[in-house]
């Protein structure tokens, strides 16, 4: 069964293109025949179906041969995970093929175990959480933290210091950070650090080549979430936000004051 | 022939053709040749005579290019003379015309008069020979040729346009809209869902909320749309994309957020379908509703676009022409009835609010400043009247006056009107249009129109408006408009991309 992937939650969108057969609730084989890196920083709207059609020709396939449609639903860019769901979507629905929703921070923290066609720790030990950190601005991040399949710190909306305090309270002592979070808040991650005396905790950072969104893990979730069953119809595949929007959250506050 | 029909032949009629076949030529077609045109062979088109459930003939061709090559005429013994034959070739001409065929071509044995005769009655005329060509008596075959006339390609060409079929898409600020739109100016389906309502409560369109709710809504939008065409076009079914011929879609100018959605959706639609993707200009989607309306109206015409979003003067010189001669320098006119609709506690949107309860107050009440800028100037600035009705608010307030809402709304509108309508109908004049054509969400206002039917009437100039849901933002003239577009050899292709500030 071919899968077609969608990654637009960040500043370069990417489309991969796999071939994945599944069994008794697993995936029994995965292969990437295909994957496409978006050059131009945000946008994601003009290149992203260009770029599905060259993925396919590329593998010789048509559109019509896909049967999932999997897609980073969020949390990430709001522009991003529009166009990557409404996309998603309208494919699905005129294909009348089923999808994926696959978050963003697990997709990105799966490259951290896994190896091409195999899930397994890649770059970490055993003891690593992998925490991928969104910017959500202001301070805030969209993340979550991971040991290998294991989501132990809950993915959603913290502050970093909410964050932080999320790591040290889990008595976490190695952590690797990814995402684009860690280029708007390095250096508050190193002041929390130090001012909250988490000197027990090893704090690394993804190289850049693994440390952004990537296409190629959204498919495997997808191949996962088709072998679980967990596939829905475009009228259910719904963005991940994790947040309201800011006019919405400034309105449900000056109802609740008065 | 009353009684017999003429249709196109499945492969359910082969064995009735191969029994004609092998009852009128010396050197039939197997049943295998035969099956194989119907099963294998994608270039052929056949048609037969039905009589009481009977084949009685048939023709068949073979499609190249723009060549039909006409492989077999037969009548069965028995029925000739009835003018089948004729019946038969004139429903493979015609319908094979229709379809883009421009030469037709046959042989025919030189001995056989009556079909040289009937072949030359519908314009075949011989071109070449090909010597001894029949087998079994080496008798020369006619080569004959047919060419469309430049009459018969327009009438083609002309019902083709007709049945052209297209989904279109708008989503450039708070209206999600789909339409199917058949030959330029029928309207199959015209489904707009409106957030207004949503963003009453934050006092305008909010970018973010709108192109939430976009997403959310624009998949169902569609199918309705669909649905919907598919019973106009009367059939119990609801279309699909087997129905339409292209995708068109607003590109701009608009919300960006807003229109990344609905061009996200059609580029994947084009995608998946293969279907042409024609980009439409939001505010030449405006212009177009006045064809959805008028069917009609042609340019040249003088265009007025008056929305939340834009105030221009446009002078359309042909479908896919036109040159804006005025714009505003700083608010839309929807945009200024909106905030002073704010001011006077209306709510929002501002400009059906004003409109209703200007009609109860004096348009001469309060004087505010008609601003004309520099002598024949066709752009807008309605900043100043906006600030002006807040200063005179603010200032009866201080004076302990109370507030007439309906003689400031009636003389707001007053002021703002006067301007619009002197500007247009002296762009018309000037510029020798004999019909105003209005557009956009303000152009529903009545006293818009009655002022603009007073001073069109004065001049001998003709007006045009559309009906209040063609006003609003709407999907059908997206697609009315790409139809011109597309008409005239416009098409997108998938890096089609969203412009917010779109130029006309």
């Amino acid at each position: 069964m071919y899968i077609l992937a969608i990654e637009t939650t960040g500043a370069f969108a990417s489309v991969a293109l796999a071939n994945a057969e599944w069994k008794n609730s697993k995936v029994t084989s995965f292969e990437i025949l295909g994957h496409i890196d978006g050059n131009d920083k945000f946008s994601h709207l003009q290149n992203l179906t260009p770029q599905i059609q060259q993925i396919l020709e590329e593998s010789g396939l048509s559109i019509g041969d896909v049967s999932v449609i999997a897609v980073s639903h969020g949390p990430g860019s709001f522009t991003g995970i529009r166009i990557g769901v409404s996309t998603a979507r309208a494919l699905s629905q005129v294909l009348n093929i089923p999808c994926a929703a696959v978050s963003s921070l697990e997709a990105m923290a799966l490259r951290q175990f896994w190896d091409g066609d195999r899930e397994e720790s890649r770059d970490v030990s055993e003891e690593s959480v992998v925490c991928p950190i969104i910017d959500a601005r202001r301070s805030q991040v969209y993340g979550g933290g991971f040991k290998a399949a294991e989501e132990v710190i809950p993915c959603g909306p913290y502050t970093v210091e909410e964050f932080m305090d999320a790591i040290l309270a889990k008595g976490i002592t190695e952590v690797l950070f990814m995402g684009d979070g860690i280029d708007k808040y390095q250096s508050l991650i190193e002041d929390l650090h130090r001012d909250k005396q988490m000197e027990s905790c090893n704090i690394r950072y993804a190289d850049a080549p693994v440390r952004y969104q990537d296409a190629d893990t959204v498919a495997y979730l997808g191949a996962k979430a088709a072998a679980a069953g967990k596939l829905c119809g475009f009228e259910q595949l719904k963005p991940n936000y994790m947040r309201m929007a800011e006019a919405e959250r400034k309105l449900k506050e000056k109802q609740k004051n008065g | 022939m009353a009684d017999v029909v003429i249709r196109q032949a499945t492969i359910e009629d082969a064995e009735q053709i191969f029994e004609i076949e092998n009852m009128c030529f010396p050197d039939p077609w197997s049943l295998e040749s035969i099956e194989y045109e119907f099963e294998e062979n994608p270039r052929a088109f056949y048609v037969v005579a039905e009589h009481s459930g009977e084949v009685v003939g048939y023709a068949g061709l073979w499609w190249i290019e723009d060549e039909g090559h006409i492989t077999n005429v037969a009548v069965k013994p028995g029925y000739r003379n009835r003018r089948i034959g004729e019946g038969i070739i004139d429903v493979l001409l015609d319908y094979t015309i229709h379809e883009g065929i421009r030469h037709h071509t046959l042989e025919v044995r030189r001995s056989n008069e009556p079909a040289i005769n009937l072949y030359e009655k519908f314009g075949f005329q011989v071109e070449g020979v090909r010597k001894g060509y029949y087998q079994h008596n080496g008798e020369d075959a006619l080569i004959m040729w047919r060419h469309a006339s430049d009459e018969e390609i327009a009438e083609a060409i002309r019902m083709m346009e007709d049945r052209f079929t297209i989904l279109a898409i708008e989503s450039s600020c708070d209206e999600t809209a789909a339409a199917v739109v058949r030959g330029g100016r029928t309207v199959l389906s015209n489904v707009i869902s409106s957030q207004i309502d949503i963003h009453k409560a934050y006092g305008g369109v909010v970018p973010e909320i709108a192109s939430r709710h976009h997403l959310d809504n624009i998949n169902h939008v569609v199918r309705q749309a669909l649905e919907e065409a598919g019973q106009a076009a009367g059939s119990e079914e609801p279309m699909t994309m087997d129905d339409i011929d292209a995708i068109a879609v607003t590109y701009g100018p608009g919300l960006v957020g807003a229109l990344l959605i609905g061009l996200a959706t059609a580029k994947a639609y084009a995608l998946a379908t293969g279907k042409p993707l024609i980009g439409v200009h939001h505010i030449q989607g405006h212009i177009s509703a006045n064809y959805i309306e008028h069917p009609d109206l042609e340019p040249p015409f003088m265009a007025l676009i008056v929305s939340g979003g834009h105030t221009n003067i446009v002078e359309v010189t042909d479908y896919n022409e036109c040159h804006v001669l005025g714009g505003t320098r700083d608010d839309a006119a929807g945009e200024a009835y909106d905030k002073v609709a704010r001011v006077l506690g209306l709510g929002y949107p501002g400009g059906p609010l004003i409109d209703r309860i200007a009609k109860e107050g004096n348009p001469d009440a309060v004087e505010f400043k008609r601003v004309f800028l520099e002598k024949d100037s066709m752009d807008f600035s309605f900043s100043g009247i906006k600030t002006g009705v807040l200063n005179y608010v603010n200032s009866e307030k201080q004076a302990g006056r109370e507030i007439h809402v309906a003689d400031v709304a009636a003389s707001f509108q007053q002021a703002v009107l006067d301007v619009i309508v002197k500007k247009t109908v002296d762009a018309a004049r000037k510029m020798n249009k004999d019909k105003i054509v209005m557009a956009g969400g303000v152009s529903a206002n009545s006293h818009l129109r009655e002022m603009m039917e007073s001073e069109c009437k004065k001049h001998g100039i003709k007006l045009y408006y559309p009906s209040p849901i063609l006003c609003t933002d709407n999907a059908a003239m997206i697609g009315c408009a790409a139809h011109y577009k597309y008409r005239a050899g416009g098409s997108d292709d998938l890096t089609l991309d969203a412009i917010p500030g779109l130029p006309l």
